[in-house]
Parts: structure tokens; sequence; C-alpha cells
């Protein structure tokens, strides 16, 4: 059990009688490639809401190494290497991807009051930059304003940020959703190539990811687990054929 | 055939940029125009012109007959044209149902229809728009437009954030809905093959001009010209 990084048990979501998250529990070991897939509206956002801490569970507890982060506040699980990226990019649009790094990292390692002076005065955290620049594919843009930028590089910086924080888990939220089909392959290739030591969770609703991607896809339908398996027995099984990939899907 | 929606020599954009540049497309009544493109070369521009929400510096676009590119965007709506925008833009403090019958006008479709569309919205249609997912959203935008019993259903990345069988359910619906019921759609897609099997014609832009027109189907076939008009290949720093 101790190679398990991040677990959840129980976890129950109500808002009024909607019960968005019904009784999920996930195990997630060290490593993991994990797809959360399932119908629209069937809980897979707010499961990562509940599991970063944007929103309080309504019952279930969330461990993260061993630790009972339940009751921590977002910041505080980010910090512990609970990191996520949003479906809608969350980026410092006035920024350039440089400056955002080097203020993401300088943060990170608790130098965020005086990030303007340690940049290029730290050869440790400006090399950090450079590799975080050239692993996303940011190093021509490294300069341009982040608002200026394609819409699969502002994808590939919301990662960018979200690896600067050196995650232990990282949640990603759709990050194919809205890339360009010139912009894609890049993408996908960047997913594949995360740290293997990380683990990752992703939410997608692009099957050539999901399927590439994942070794361990868990489907939720109506905010409860439906079932959990290994990526050949979830497209052959019928009852997620019927409820989200329908019968046109090549995957399986 | 006639031409249904006719774009003439068109320059749009916004403030003093202008990002169309001489565009000219005509769609037959019944059909659907595949919108494709690089990131930034006018797709969404275009569709926002054509619904009068940005500068438009010359040219002409007429839909039946009316000339649109007279009109504010409201009087746009008034003559047929249903928008649904990348950002979705349903009304957050409105129900679902509230969000369709809001804007419904007469005709075929209705909110009953458009729930039997999306069955997911009939069991959402008393919760509020900001408690829907992003995908609900999504659903709930098309259906918006849908119950306007416009013309010209002008769509901008409708697929995006939608589960596989939705998106299947999605274009099949697209694609009898154009042919059965009189009602031309022009949609921007990130995925063209999706998009090119169901539409009629295709254009590609590429910094605001158009740089390929003609049949779908013919475009879908030609894959390798389809890869070089989208710059399919991997771009490396």
């Amino acid at each position: 059990m101790s190679d398990l990084v991040l677990t959840c048990e129980h976890l129950v979501k109500r808002f009024g009688g909607i019960h968005a998250t019904d009784q999920v529990s996930l195990q997630i070991p060290r490593g993991a490639r994990h797809a959360l897939i399932g119908p629209n509206g069937a809980g897979k956002t707010t499961l990562i809401n509940l599991l970063t801490g944007v929103l309080t569970p309504t019952k279930g507890r969330i461990h993260l190494r061993g630790e009972d982060i339940s009751k921590l506040p977002p910041h505080e699980r980010v910090r512990r290497g609970l990191v996520r990226t949003f479906q809608i990019n969350q980026l410092f649009e006035g920024l350039t991807p440089l400056q955002t790094l080097a203020m993401t990292l300088s943060q990170q390692r608790g130098q965020g009051a005086r990030w303007w002076q340690a940049l290029g005065h730290s050869p440790d955290l400006n090399l950090r930059c450079e590799q975080l620049l050239a692993q996303f594919h940011l190093t021509k843009v490294m300069n341009h304003c982040t608002h200026e930028l394609p819409y699969g590089k502002r994808r590939l910086l919301e990662m960018a940020i979200a690896l600067a924080c050196e995650p232990r888990v990282l949640l990603l939220d759709e990050p194919a959703a809205g890339v360009p089909a010139g912009e894609r392959e890049e993408l996908l290739q960047t997913v594949a190539a995360l740290p293997v030591d990380v683990s990752v969770v992703l939410i997608e609703h692009d099957m050539d990811l999901v399927f590439s991607f994942a070794h361990r896809i868990t489907v939720l339908v109506q905010g409860a687990v439906l079932t959990e398996g290994p990526p050949a027995e979830i497209a052959a099984d019928p009852r997620v054929r019927e409820v989200y990939l329908g019968h046109g899907d090549q995957h399986g | 055939m006639a031409e249904w929606l006719q774009i003439e020599s068109l320059s749009a954009g916004y403030g003093e940029a202008v990002i169309l540049h001489d565009v000219s497309l005509a769609l037959p009544q019944g059909q659907t125009l595949a919108l494709l493109g690089r990131n930034g070369a006018g797709k969404t521009t275009l569709i926002n012109t054509i619904a009068g929400a940005t500068r438009q510096h010359a040219g002409r676009i007429r839909l039946n007959g009316v000339a649109l590119h007279s009109l504010h965007s409201y009087a746009r709506a008034a003559a047929g044209v249903a928008w649904v925008p990348q950002e979705r833009d349903i009304f957050k403090s409105l129900t679902v149902l509230e969000n369709l019958t809001a804007v419904a006008r007469p005709g075929a479709w209705t909110p009953a229809r458009v729930f039997e569309l999306f069955p997911r919205l009939a069991e959402r249609q008393r919760n509020m728009g900001h408690q829907l997912s992003g995908g609900e959203q999504q659903m709930l935008a098309v259906g918006r437009a849908l119950v306007l019993n416009p013309k010209l259903l002008l769509l901008d990345e409708p697929l995006e954030g939608l589960a596989p069988i939705i998106v299947q359910e999605l274009l099949q619906a697209i694609a009898r809905i154009t042919s059965e019921e009189g009602l031309s759609a022009v949609i921007v897609e990130q995925h063209p093959q999706a998009i090119l099997a169901i539409s009629h014609h295709a254009a590609v832009l590429d910094q605001g001009r158009v740089i390929h027109a003609g049949p779908a189907l013919e475009l879908l076939n030609q894959s390798a010209l389809l890869d070089h008009l989208l710059g399919m290949s991997l771009r490396k720093d």
C-alpha cells in the first residue's frame, strides 16, 4: 500500500438534492497513468475539485502519501504535491511564459517576494526555467506576451506551470480541449512524455489521447464509479459503450 | 440551387485591425459548410462577422436575400441567424428551461424537442446555468440556438467538451436538421474528419483569406491536402 500516492474513500458531494459525487473511491499509485471518463455531467470536474480542495466533500476522506488532506485548503495541497490544470486556461495573460515560470518556480522555492531579483541570479532556477520551456515547446515564444500565444501553446504553458510546482500527482482537466488539429500532436507527445515518477490523472473526451495514454481508466456515471479497469477492458464493456463511447468508436 | 447565404468580398476585424481579407463564400439552403483552418486563421472572426459582432470594413453578407451587413446583431438574429459562440455564453443566472424559453421563437424547435435531442438537459432543466458542467453548457448553447428556429446556424466548435456518444448524436442531428428542415449551417471545428463527414462544403482559411473551397467529401478523401492546408505536421521549437 506504500506505493499509493493519492487515495480517496467513499467521497460524497451533494448540491441540494443532487449527488454530484456518490461514494467514489480511487487509488492512484506512484507513476500512475489514470484516466477519468464519463458522460457530460457525470461529476468528473467535481471530483477533481474535491481532490484539490476547491470544494469540500459532504462525506469521505482524501489521503496524499498517507496524510489526510481532506480539510486542507487548496494551496496547502499544492505545496504537498497535488497540482491541477483547468478545463479553461487560468493564465497570467500579461506575463510572458518565461516570467510566468520564473514566478512559479520562485514561489515554489520560497523566493516569491523577490523573484525579479532571483531571475538571472539563480543558476539553478534559470536552468529549471530553460528545461521547462524546452520540455513544453515554449522556448521560441518565451518572451511573447501570454495573451498573444496560440491556443495550443497556452495549454502547454498551463501544464508547464503545473509541473513547475513539482507535483507528486498531476490532475489534467481536458488538456486537449480547444486545441486545433495542427497543434494537437505536439500536445499529445508532451503529455506522453510527462515524468514517469509523477502520477497523472487525466480527464479527457479525446479518446485517442485517453486510450494511448492511460494504463487504467475509471468510468464515472451520475457521480458514481460505473467501472474501473485497463483500457481494453473498458473499451469492450457494453455498459461503457452504451452510456459514453457509443458504437461508432474504434477503440478496443 | 439558389444561394441561401452569400458572402462577397468581406473584410472585417476588431477595431482598426483587419483580420478577414476579401472573403467570398456561398452556401445553398439546407446545406452545411465546414470552416477549417489553423489557429488564428480567422474562422471565429468570420462566424462573428456573420453574426454582427465584429467591425465590418467592406463587403456584403446576404441571407435569403436580406442584406445582413447593414443590420445590427439583434436584427440579424431576428432575420434568422442563430449563433453558438465558442465561449457558450449561456445565461448562468437562469435555469436550463428559462435559457430556452427566454429566446424561443415559434417553429419546429421547442424546448421539449431540445430535451429529446439532449436528454441530459431534460434531467437538468430546473438547474441554474452556473451549476452545469462544461459539456452540459455546450448542449444548452446549441439547444438555445435551435429554439430560435433559425434559417442559418453558426456553430463555433460545437463538439468541444462533449462525450463521444453525444458528439455522434449531435453530428447526426446537425446532418438531419439541415437536410430535412431547410436550415443551413456554418461550423467551425477542430476535428476536421468528424465535421467534413457530415458537411456538403468545406472552406479553409489562412491569415484571414480563403485558401481552399470545395466539396467537403473531396477534401475528406484527400488526407495529404487536408494535412497540408491545416499544417498538421508537428512543428518543433
